[in-house]
């Protein structure tokens, strides 16, 4: 687009400087000069997009080798959506304003399941046909990666390749191979081409392999269609991430974004294996960082951004080995300087809150822990390794230091609940606003209980399970809303009907994709926002589609059940599963490999990989 | 230490805001490494204070800011450090030191210019004509929504010089002050005049007993024995 034309519509929209493509840091290669190109794509809008840490770790992994480069695109927001439709102007890059269509290579994050009528719309703002089927060699080829790449099978008509696991040194081998194709002419070729990807590790390429059903609609087996593909596509995995690129110029945003921080990775993975969290399944081992590599990260970051806040990111950032050495030398080295330090996710003890305390010196904020479950039966069928006296003093401890609010994060529906689970949060949230009126400094003290519906995801022991109808979840949550009344006390809870789309999305199989098409062209886009989601759309898509979202949500699985994601492998073994899923039942807790007693779960030896901890065994046990 | 900045605003930085602009000068302020001097209490946040804000889509020849240092550095020093950590558009053009107790950028500034010009040709003698019946006019209406609702003003006072150039471009000087502002859009629906157009702020003003004085010549405090503003000293 000439920058004369993009200037006339950025007056006209709402915060244009979402599209800029000039924040400090952002990188602005020779178009010629680097013949393989691609656009990362976070299919929502700029202010969560530039807050995902792997846009910015990808974004530099490419753009610091020779011979490629890497631009950002973002789902535009409605107004500019409008103005391009109107205007017959496809959607761009923001740094050099190009066509995303004249990139060779699109990569889409699939960080979550209502992104993906975004994922449409933004191929059909950019000029792309929709199904890869219909594309040539004139058009980019689609790529996908991230958590939703653990089930990319309601993607697969749309996509060229899925890349399974970390992409640091993937994505690069990818492009470099795209290099290499073009300067031979048989970037033409799109069969060869995506022959050609489907023989990279790591890579997975949907149209070649075929799905075979059963009568009922159940998986009978995905098998390659031709020789030379593999039957099964391992996930990438980074051995030692001290070895692993890291941005330590990444884009600092105009506008104010969701994580508007400094995102200091201290590891990958979590050994807690709770029983719902595909995080931590498919994101095994744990490798944790140097300690004194995290602080020369953290004085580069600062330096190069000036950003007020430095986060320590991972799963379970407590876990970190040597977290408190960390957060106590970060204090102390940036106090005087005006950076924070801060921990977006904390286990629910003492530890953590003392951790807490020691990073906020102010204490202005929310501390926010996840129980995830009333009573603890079912937070033993979950494995959630704390009982309620861990929850108790960690609360407890959390007024005594000076919190006034906190958040309790529950989730419903989970496998085997019943009513005295549900009546568990109550007396849970009871007993902790108690505590607070006795410890809270003031007396005032609010807990706020939010609660989200179960969605069985796949890698987790829960991947057989049915999630609750619809109807039984709003019962449930009224439920709750009747008994979390009154002062000090706040509920909050998710859209039944967003979990549900979620759960149909998660464990679904190719078919599905002809469900979202008709849900994105009757009008679904950004969904991941509450003012947008539209369930009478995807209704009306399930009608025309002839899918029964039912058959996918809450239907049981069969123990010896194909699923769709099963020739993919992420490490985690069927085996290993199966057997949490009958500890589950029996309400066996299963321990944390971080304890030294290996669980099982097939990653280490699968992938040729171990779990790296820096600090021995972590000191802090409570 | 404070330091008052003068920059200019251009390019794609147009379209940022007021807030946006707020962060980007901190952020580039502390990678410059600046001994920025924190305010007290819960939350502590750098001492900057800017002039008036410029609307998004505008672009400022002569902005400017103040920043208060924990301890001095030279302005040549400033000057190149920050200048340097600032990113494509943005241009820092002046540093200068200030007084103790100068008065704030937007208790002193009260006039702002700006330069309309046509992207298509006009005929300087029409407007030309326009300008001086309205300058003659003794009140000029316009309509203006605020969140109290709808209301007429009168512009009139707030209109300190219109001038024609002879290409057909339009300067400005108008209030722009803590008690009131006049919008160059204002001014050009008075004059009827269609077409599209760029509006440039060319520059901020302190207007006092006929003179003008740029915010860089007025740094010195107010004296107290006189109890008003003294007029300013022309450094350099
Ligand atoms: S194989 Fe053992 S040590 Fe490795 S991640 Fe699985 S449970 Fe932990």
């Amino acid at each position: 687009m000439r920058d004369g034309e993009l200037e006339k519509l950025l007056s006209r929209v709402s915060r244009p400087s979402r599209y800029l493509g000039t924040e400090w840091n952002a990188v602005h290669k020779d178009w010629e000069e680097n013949p393989a190109r691609m656009a990362f794509i976070y299919p929502d809008l700029y202010e969560v997009g530039m807050s995902h840490l792997g846009l910015a770790i990808l974004y530099g992994a490419v753009n610091e080798r020779a011979g490629m480069l890497m631009e950002r695109a973002f789902a535009p927001g409605p107004d500019l959506e409008a103005l391009l439709r109107q205007n017959h102007i496809p959607l761009f890059s923001l740094e050099s304003h190009r066509p995303l269509y004249e990139f060779d290579v699109l990569g889409f994050t699939l960080q979550y399941e209502m992104s993906y009528t975004t994922i449409l719309n933004i191929l059909d703002l950019a000029g792309i046909p929709l199904l890869a089927g219909e594309r040539t060699a004139a058009h980019p080829l689609i790529i996908g990666g991230g958590p939703g790449a653990a089930n990319p099978e309601p993607l697969a008509p749309f996509f060229d390749a899925f890349l399974l696991g970390d992409g640091e040194e993937a994505l690069p081998e990818l492009l470099a191979l795209v290099a290499d194709l073009k300067k031979k002419g048989t970037i033409n070729d799109r069969r060869r081409v995506l022959q050609t990807i489907a023989g990279l590790p790591g890579f997975y390429v949907p149209s070649l392999y075929e799905v075979k059903y059963n009568d009922d609609g159940t998986v009978a087996e995905v098998v390659p269609r031709e020789k030379g593909v593999p039957a099964r596509v391992s996930k990438r995995v980074i051995p030692d991430l001290d070895t692993a690129y890291f941005p330590t110029r990444p884009i600092v945003p105009f506008l104010e974004v969701i994580h508007d921080r400094i995102m200091l990775e201290v590891m990958r993975g979590c050994t807690h294996g709770c029983r719902f969290c595909q995080a931590g399944a498919i994101y095994r081992p744990v490798r944790e960082r140097d300690l004194a590599l995290l602080l020369r990260q953290a004085e580069e970051l600062v330096r190069h951004t000036g950003h007020e806040e430095i986060s320590l990111t991972s799963l379970s950032t407590a876990d970190y080995s040597r977290v408190e050495e960390l957060a106590q030398t970060l204090t102390a080295a940036y106090a005087d300087r005006g950076v924070s330090i801060s921990l977006p996710s904390l286990r629910v003890d003492a530890f953590s809150v003392r951790l807490a305390e020691a990073v906020q010196r102010v204490r202005k904020s929310t501390l926010t822990f996840a129980p995830e479950a009333g009573s603890q039966r079912l937070r033993d069928v979950i494995n959630k390794g704390v009982d309620e006296e861990d929850i108790l003093t960690a609360t407890a401890e959390a007024f005594r230091a000076g919190w006034q609010a906190i958040k309790l994060y529950f989730m419903i529906g989970l496998p085997t609940e019943e009513e005295g689970d549900l009546l568990g949060i109550v007396h849970l949230a009871r007993r902790i606003l108690d505590v607070g009126r006795k410890l809270a400094p003031g007396g005032r003290p609010t807990v706020t209980v939010s609660v989200s519906s179960f969605v069985p995801k796949p890698w987790t022991a829960f991947q057989w399970e049915p999630q609750d109808r619809i109807e039984v979840i709003k019962r449930k949550q009224e439920m709750l809303r009747r008994h979390l009344k009154g002062p000090g006390m706040k509920f909050n809870w998710h859209e039944a009907e967003v979990s549900f789309i979620e759960a149909v999305l998660s464990r679904g199989d190719r078919r599905l994709s002809k469900a979202i098409a008709a849900a994105w062209r009757r009008g679904a886009r950004l969904e991941g926002w509450t003012e947008h989601f539209n369930f009478t759309l995807w209704e009306e898509a399930f009608r025309e589609t002839g899918i029964d979202p039912a058959f996918y949500a809450y239907r049981p699985r069969r123990d010896d059940e194909v699923f769709p994601w099963d020739h993919l492998d992420f490490g985690v073994s069927k085996a290993f599963l199966k057997k949490e899923r009958r500890r589950a039942r029996e309400g066996r807790v299963t321990a944390d490999c971080r304890s030294g007693r290996c669980s099982g779960c097939g990653v280490c030896p699968g992938l040729g990989v171990d779990l790296i901890l820096k600090g021995g065994s972590p000191g802090h046990a409570v | 230490m404070r330091f008052r900045i003068k920059y200019r605003k251009g390019g794609w930085t147009v379209y940022l805001g007021h807030l946006e602009m707020l962060r980007l000068w901190q952020r580039a302020m502390r990678r410059a490494g600046l001994p920025l001097a924190y305010s007290r209490g819960f939350n502590p946040h750098p001492r900057l204070s800017f002039g008036p804000a410029l609307a998004v889509g505008i672009e400022g020849l002569a902005e400017y800011l103040d920043v208060e240092l924990a301890h001095p550095l030279s302005d040549e020093e400033i000057k190149e450090r920050l200048g340097a950590e600032l990113p494509v558009g943005l241009e820092l053009i002046l540093v200068l030191s200030v007084p103790e107790g100068a008065p704030a950028l937007t208790s002193v500034i009260n006039a702002a210019a700006y330069r309309v010009s046509w992207d298509e040709p006009k005929d300087a003698e029409t407007i030309r004509e326009r300008v001086s019946a309205l300058l003659a006019a003794p009140v000029i209406e316009v309509v203006r929504s605020s969140k109290e609702g709808t209301g007429v003003k009168d512009i009139r006072p707030g209109v300190y010089r219109l001038d024609v150039l002879d290409n057909g471009f339009l300067d400005m000087l108008l209030e722009c002050s803590a008690k009131g502002v006049v919008r160059p859009e204002e001014v050009l629906q008075a004059l009827a005049l269609e077409g599209t157009y760029r509006l440039t702020r060319t520059g901020l003003f302190i207007r006092q007993n006929g003179r003008l004085l740029t915010p860089e010549e007025f740094v010195e405090p107010p004296s107290p024995a006189r109890g008003r503003h003294r007029s300013a000293v022309t450094r350099r």
